[in-house]
């Protein structure tokens, strides 16, 4: 977990270096400034620690090997045992990985980051924490289908960091595919919660308050969990302990 | 001749079952392959964006497409670099982890060359296409690369290779200590991301570390500068830091090696 101090800060200087050198010639790219530029990948990278989650590795491991068994014997559903077990990884993430590059980033580069409204920020990143579970979730259950999912985590992975703006800012991308971004869960767990922390909501061309915005994550965390519910109802049915 | 003859069978053989392992989950290796394959797009992507979104105005004294060669040259040489030397660390990091390792030192012949045959991964220089297609692309767009340009740019593909093999061997030496740290990965790529940018976003003082402390210029930019026909002032000292550097792997991974304790087994 002590690796992240180095890791992430690395991240974040090869940004700092690249979006120096863009904005040399220039004071805005795609809306942002530099400081709102580096605000958004050192918000992004420090969220990101309170919300991965490993329950896509976890739950096709426990199928694949079998141990699953064990999770359809206790008194509680599996996706349960799999949040609790993220708050609690998340919450180590918190002391361990947040506060000291939160830290840094202060220290380092003088950025202090912290959301512009405290209430809607932290609902945010609560939101944004519950549908990278039900995400990453979503496509453990399909290890009920698949022997192996290797490569479909790795393809999923590809496209939900693209798509949730970890690689660049989704403002970034061409208008169309911004349309398109807008209708997919993934900005919820990454775009979102770091334009509610910046302050204000923009994609597209569409502007929305920041109540406005968080009540929209809600509905689209409340529709993952549907999501969820019925991929496993159908892939329960398939499961039989052959591993075990 | 005898032991040269003896490597090679080694090789491949240890070949062979890396493509008989592939083929066992076919289904999984192709998406993982299809996936690899757009991971390597992603930089490119990126700095595609970053031009578009700039008025192509993107980093000083740079054109896209010269970004976009950079960036296929450091794909080329990790599609070459990784089948061939990576699967070294997690050879070492399964078998530290679970005491094993005593298995690799029994053999007849170096432990180093035993891991590196057993961590082999032949299907993996598929990714080279993804380097290769990119690097057409992109001098293409800028009207070819000169013919003089493509030996001596060769030859700084090897001491690229050679220098991400440096990075395997002090990764894979430091798991005898730093037993079962699955993260020693993200280590290496926070180092590689300035191995794909232009040296000239870098302040002087970094460039310098990144030339001849950490040959990590020597990775994609030094090469690419070489095929581009404008080689970079600080290429020779970062040769001799690439050569440098191999030497000090090589006896990082003897050293830690001798550490082994097999404390798993």
């Amino acid at each position: 977990m002590l690796m992240t101090i180095v890791v992430g800060p690395a991240f974040f200087l090869v940004q700092y270096f690249i979006w120096k050198a863009v904005y040399a010639s220039r004071s805005l790219v795609a809306g942002f400034s530099l400081d709102q530029m580096l605000r958004y990948y050192g918000t992004s990278t420090i969220i990101y620690y309170l919300t991965m989650d490993f329950a896509d590795w976890n739950l096709q491991m426990h199928i694949r090997s079998g141990s699953f068994l064990a999770f359809m014997l206790r008194p509680l559903s599996h996706r349960f045992y799999a949040l609790s077990q993220k708050v609690g990884h998340r919450a180590l993430g918190f002391l361990f990985e947040f506060l000291p590059v939160w830290i840094m980033f202060a220290l380092l580069f003088r950025i202090v980051i912290l959301p512009a409204s405290w209430a809607w920020g932290l609902l945010s990143i609560a939101l944004a924490f519950l549908m990278m579970f039900l995400l990453n979730y979503s496509v453990g259950i399909l290890a009920f289908w698949l022997v192996r999912t290797d490569g479909i985590r790795s393809l999923f992975r590809l496209f939900r960091d693209v798509l949730a703006g970890s690689l660049v800012p989704l403002g970034l991308f061409p208008l169309p595919l911004q349309w398109v971004v807008f209708f997919l869960p993934f900005q919820f767990a990454t775009y979102v919660p770091v334009q509610v922390f910046m302050g204000g909501y923009r994609l597209a061309g569409i502007s929305l308050s920041l109540p406005a915005i968080v009540g929209i994550q809600a509905a689209a965390v409340l529709a993952m969990w549907g999501v969820t519910e019925l991929l496993w109802r159908s892939g329960i049915r398939r499961y039989t302990g052959v591993g075990a | 001749m005898g032991s040269a003859r003896s490597m090679l069978m080694l090789f491949s053989r240890a070949a062979r079952g890396s493509m008989a392992k592939a083929a066992a989950y076919r289904g999984d290796f192709i998406v993982g392959l299809v996936v690899a394959l757009l991971f390597e797009f992603l930089t490119p992507l990126a700095t595609i964006l970053i031009y578009r979104s700039s008025a192509m105005t993107g980093f000083p004294g740079w054109k896209m497409e010269e970004v976009l060669v950079l960036q296929a040259v450091f794909l080329i040489s990790r599609g070459i670099a990784f089948p061939l030397f990576f699967g070294l660390v997690w050879v070492v990091f399964e078998s530290v982890r679970e005491g094993r390792f005593e298995l690799i030192l029994l053999r007849p012949r170096s432990p180093l060359l035993v891991a590196l045959s057993q961590g082999l991964d032949m299907p993996g220089f598929v990714r080279l296409l993804g380097g290769l297609a990119l690097l057409l692309w992109s001098a293409g767009r800028m009207g070819g690369i000169q013919a003089r340009s493509i030996l001596p740019f060769l030859l700084m593909l090897g001491l690229s290779a050679l220098t991400l093999f440096s990075c395997a061997l002090f990764m894979a030496g430091s798991l005898f200590v730093w037993v079962g740290n699955s993260r020693v990965s993200e280590l290496l790529d926070s180092i590689l991301l300035f191995a794909q940018y232009p040296g000239s976003i870098f302040s002087s003082g970094l460039q310098l570390v990144l030339a001849a402390v950490v040959p990590v210029s020597m990775v994609a930019l030094f090469p690419a500068e070489v095929l581009l026909g404008r080689p970079d002032a600080l290429v020779l000292p970062g040769i001799g830091a690439s050569l440098a550097f191999f030497a000090l792997g090589l006896g990082f991974w003897n050293f830690m090696r001798g550490k082994y304790a097999g404390a798993g087994g």
